[in-house]
């Protein structure tokens, strides 16, 4: 955890989607607007927020599966958005992804073993390594046997082909790993051996995580940094002890105060933080602070000005105007 | 088998995945086995298939040679057991010309078929992948051929490039394979949007390895549904060019020109129209019932209801 | 039978009969639920527990089959009442709320209309006007801002959380005594979430109605809950009051659960997940059906144990606690 070295930095990317009228552009989706935030080396950052804020969105941005309107994302003081060619593969060797839906991550007419034996091929690696082994081991890694290797992705269980998945995204030795929602169509109790196994293979293999979510049990028990987003900006972003602890942004505090606990005796006794209405669609989002329309603690000026993000305490960074 | 097989399949969440196409037509013929009709319809192509392949060597008689010697003897004869589809204006066994004829259909099919989904495929698949405007052309020009009726299209191209069954199969092949691209396409739409895909790309997978070995794979079960409902509708276009007079010539004994030669002796001679015009319902409809079958069980929602179905 | 029972159900058993083989979905489940409380019911994918809820108005599809059981309501047995009296509970003394609104409410309809019809199928002698002015004021209890332009609005048109408020509103329209909720926040957001576990809470404090709740979600076990019923592989494992099942459970699997769970105020060195996966339906290991993954498996465990009470209001199917 002592860890500085930053791996990935974030500035200022935004990816608005157009919305087709008949014959104009009705207006945008701005799904990522304006983000910023830094990873650090063999940590874990979880990108919080609830459906529709942009954080499927910034994770096909990081990995450049689609391309950002605008800023910079540097990888290991490279600038990704000026790869190209044989950079460019580089930095898709060194980074995996894995998706939420197991079910359709998979190509269901492919065996365990063409499917992971593809990014070794793609990436000219089967000349240095003896193939069956490798892949073995690959597949012990994440909990799964050889004779797992010659079946096709329709005789597994959800958690087994996310493990599949995972052992795909890890098949490279990657060192940045983007995690997309990996647990959240799972059993509880099949989420946990999840958790627990990604948790070893960080250590092992000294991974940096980037981890999506919108379960804050997760975030605490995975992460060590977490950046918590609103229709597609980041509203706090810090160390995870302190952001939980001690959340300053409302939303933060809304967000913990109206998760379920998984304890009656807290459940009950804690002080619930009261929000109005839902989020709305970040097709043309409010103006101002996004949050300010559901915001307890809103003044006159937050629907005037936009916030950016402000370090209060050493890596831990708010965008509200009670903290500016 | 079908048990173990099933049971392999529950425990698998198969519902939920695409399946294999080992699996489809697995479960395609467990179903096949299970529904009477497209059963018939699987032995009627079968059977056309294997009669396309040996008819000629197992017909009584020459289908194509005139015996000048006892025409007049031998022509017009109603069916007997010596003939049992009769015989024509030659004297000719119509018997035997109908099952060289089934050959004569077979390679006509075969030959549209093999121009077309090659085309078919390529093109949906570009159009479907890479979007934009090679999307655009493409499927214009798809919607150009697709607006005019599909026959008066071949008639018409057919006409041009002069009577014969050489210019009949082009004409055909250059109907055929407008519908392909766009069932292939929008398959390809739907596979497209798979995570695998992304996946793909996220490891650097090359563009044309994504294509044929993640899109084309996965693309393909629908286009075979249509493929094999198709043959009848191919059988029955060249069967109408040539009782129009455009597809095979004489003696070549095409169906659809036998009907049409055996008109200027109906109704008093009627077997000679008969047996050929039954010969292409009964092939026509063969491949109908299997393609429809197949349809079905390929559709995902009919395939639930297979996998839950009550055990009386 | 305490005498605050509304509803009992004895032995309950749903079939799936499929080509493969025979799903034992629900398999002899038996439990009652109390006038006023909130009732849990978690358990993880493909536990029965949706099945169960659905069998207990007999809204069991083909292949699914009720093979067995009891239902008793009001001390009337809903599984052999002739449909037509059947459908007169529906909707009116027990009404569902299901986990998608988007998909249980017809675009074709406005949300009003959806109250209103409800209304309507159990007072036919009603007129529009009044119907209509009933389901404004319903509109208002599940607290629908500005309720007589929504009630006019069709489904497309209003959000997750708003859809979900009005699929409630049709489940309360005629005041029911039980609500059966299928994972009715399990498609919304979090803050979203927490306002509709409100508003069920004080519908249910209000008309002093029953509810059934199905989830997966311990957290909202925790919440909402007054007594929790745990199911596995189509069987009750324990079934104790909210406090006493977090504090002390009795049953492997539960425990298990309750440490799967990351808790987001609690920081956990290490979660502990219970090994393997949950058993094919078809292929149900002999005896208890957790005994493959139970970390304290006993020779006895091949055998099937019965549910019986620990202790007051706790009861636990488990060898281990063989008197």
């Amino acid at each position: 955890m002592s860890a500085t070295k930053v791996v990935l930095k974030v500035k200022n990317l935004r990816k608005w989607f157009p919305v087709k009228g008949v014959f104009f552009t009705k207006g945008f989706v701005k799904a990522v607007d304006g983000v910023s935030f830094e990873a650090y080396e063999e940590t874990t950052l979880a990108i919080v927020g609830e459906s529709g804020c942009g954080k499927t969105t910034l994770a096909r941005l990081i990995l450049r599966l689609i391309e950002p309107d605008e800023g910079s994302i540097i990888y290991n003081g490279v600038d990704v958005m000026k790869l190209s060619g044989k950079k460019l593969m580089e930095f898709r060797r060194k980074t995996g992804i894995v998706f939420q839906d197991p079910y359709s991550s998979l190509n269901p007419r492919m065996t365990i073993y063409e499917i992971l034996k593809e990014p070794l091929e793609t990436h000219g690696m089967l000349k240095e390594i003896d193939i069956n082994e490798y892949l073995v081991k690959l597949l012990e890694k994440v909990g799964l046997q050889k004779e797992h290797l010659y079946r096709y992705p329709h005789e597994f269980s959800g958690g087994q082909r996310q493990r599949i998945a995972i052992a795909r995204a890890l098949a490279l030795s990657p060192e940045l790993v983007v995690l997309d929602e990996p647990t959240s169509s799972l059993d509880v109790s099949v989420q946990a051996q999840m958790l627990n196994m990604l948790r070893d293979i960080q250590a092992a293999d000294k991974l940096t995580y980037i981890f999506i979510t919108h379960d804050l049990g997760i975030v605490r028990y995975l992460a060590h940094y977490v950046a918590v987003m609103y229709l597609g900006k980041i509203v706090e972003y810090g160390p995870v002890e302190e952001v939980f602890e001690k959340p300053l942004h409302p939303y933060t505090k809304v967000l913990l105060s109206a998760v379920p606990i998984p304890d009656p005796s807290i459940a009950r006794s804690r002080a619930r933080i009261k929000v109005i209405g839902e989020p709305p669609s970040p097709l043309n989002p409010p103006l101002g602070c996004r949050f300010h329309p559901r915001c307890p603690y809103a003044l006159s000026d937050c629907s005037r000005r936009e916030m950016s993000l402000v370090e209060v305490e050493k890596r831990h960074l708010v965008s509200c105007i009670l903290y500016s | 088998m079908l048990k173990k097989f099933n049971r392999v399949l529950l425990k698998s969440n198969a519902l939920r995945s695409v399946g294999s196409i080992i699996y489809d037509w697995r479960l395609a013929f467990e179903v096949i086995k299970r529904s009477p009709l497209t059963m018939t319809g699987l032995i009627i192509v079968v059977g056309f298939i294997v009669l396309g392949a040996i008819g000629p060597y197992i017909a009584p008689y020459n289908p194509i040679e005139i015996d000048f010697s006892s025409i007049a003897l031998k022509r017009l004869q109603p069916p007997s057991l010596q003939h049992p589809f009769g015989t024509d204006e030659y004297g000719r066994d119509l018997f035997s010309r109908v099952l060289a004829g089934a050959r004569v259909s077979l390679m006509v099919s075969m030959a549209v078929m093999s121009i077309a989904i090659p085309v078919g495929l390529v093109l949906g698949l570009v159009a479907g992948y890479y979007g934009g405007v090679i999307d655009e052309i493409i499927m214009r020009v798809t919607d150009v051929f697709l607006s005019f009726p599909g026959l008066v299209l071949a008639i018409a191209f057919s006409a041009t490039l002069g009577a014969g069954l050489f210019s009949a199969m082009l004409a055909l092949s250059i109907v055929w394979w407008p519908s392909y691209v766009r069932v292939v396409r929008a398959q390809v739409l739907v596979v497209r949007e798979q995570l695998f895909i992304e996946a793909a790309k996220a490891m650097g997978v090359s563009t044309r390895r994504i294509l044929f070995k993640h899109i084309l794979p996965n693309s393909i079960t629908p286009l075979l549904v249509l493929v094999t409902l198709d043959f009848g509708s191919v059988i029955l276009a060249s069967s109408a060019l040539s009782f129009i007079g455009l597809g095979a010539q004489p003696p070549t004994p095409e169906w659809g020109r036998l009907v049409a030669d055996g008109r200027k002796w109906f109704p008093d001679k009627w077997w000679y129209s008969f047996f050929p015009g039954l010969a292409i319902l009964i092939t026509v409809l063969g491949f109908n019932i299997l393609g429809d079958g197949l349809r079905d069980i390929l559709d995902p929602r009919f395939r639930r209801r297979l996998e839950f179905r009550e055990v009386k | 039978m305490y005498l605050n029972t509304l509803l009992e159900v004895r032995d309950l058993r749903v079939y799936f009969y499929t080509y493969a083989g025979v799903v034992r979905a629900v398999d002899g489940v038996s439990f009652s639920v109390r006038k006023g409380e909130i009732l849990c019911i978690v358990g993880e994918t493909g536990c029965g527990k949706s099945v169960m809820s659905r069998a207990l108005t007999r809204m069991v599809k083909p292949p699914g089959r009720i093979v067995s059981g009891e239902v008793l309501f009001d001390g009337i047995d809903l599984l052999k009442l002739p449909e037509k009296e059947l459908k007169k509970i529906r909707g009116r003394e027990i009404s569902y709320v299901y986990q998608d609104p988007g998909s249980v409410l017809d675009p074709l309809y406005t949300a009003g209309f959806h109250v209103a019809e409800t209304v309507l199928t159990h007072n036919s002698s009603m007129k529009f006007n009044e119907v209509w002015g009933k389901a404004i004021r319903i509109f208002r209890e599940v607290l629908i801002p500005d309720p007589e332009a929504k009630a006019k609005s069709y489904p497309h048109e209003l959000s997750g959380g708003m859809k979900q408020r009005v699929v409630i509103a049709t489940a309360i329209a005629n005041t029911p005594k039980l609500i059966i909720a299928d994972e009715p926040t399990t498609a919304l957001d979090v803050t979203v979430q927490a306002q509709v576990m409100e508003l069920i809470r004080s519908l249910k404090n209000k008309y002093n109605s029953s509810v059934m709740l199905i989830t997966h979600n311990l957290g909202v076990v925790a919440e909402v809950c007054d007594r929790v019923i745990v199911m596995y592989a189509g069987k009750i494992v324990e079934v104790a009051l909210v406090e006493e099942l977090f504090t002390n459970p009795l049953h492997p699997y539960t425990q298990g659960l309750l440490e799967a769970v990351p808790n987001p105020l609690r920081k956990v060195e290490r979660l502990r997940s219970i090994h393997g996966s949950v058993p094919n339906m078809i292929d149900l290991p002999e005896g208890c059906r957790f005994n493959p993954r139970c970390p304290h498996k006993l020779q006895l465990c091949n055998k099937e144990p019965e549910l019986v009470e620990y202790s007051k209001d706790h009861l636990v199917s488990c060898w281990l606690y063989k008197r």
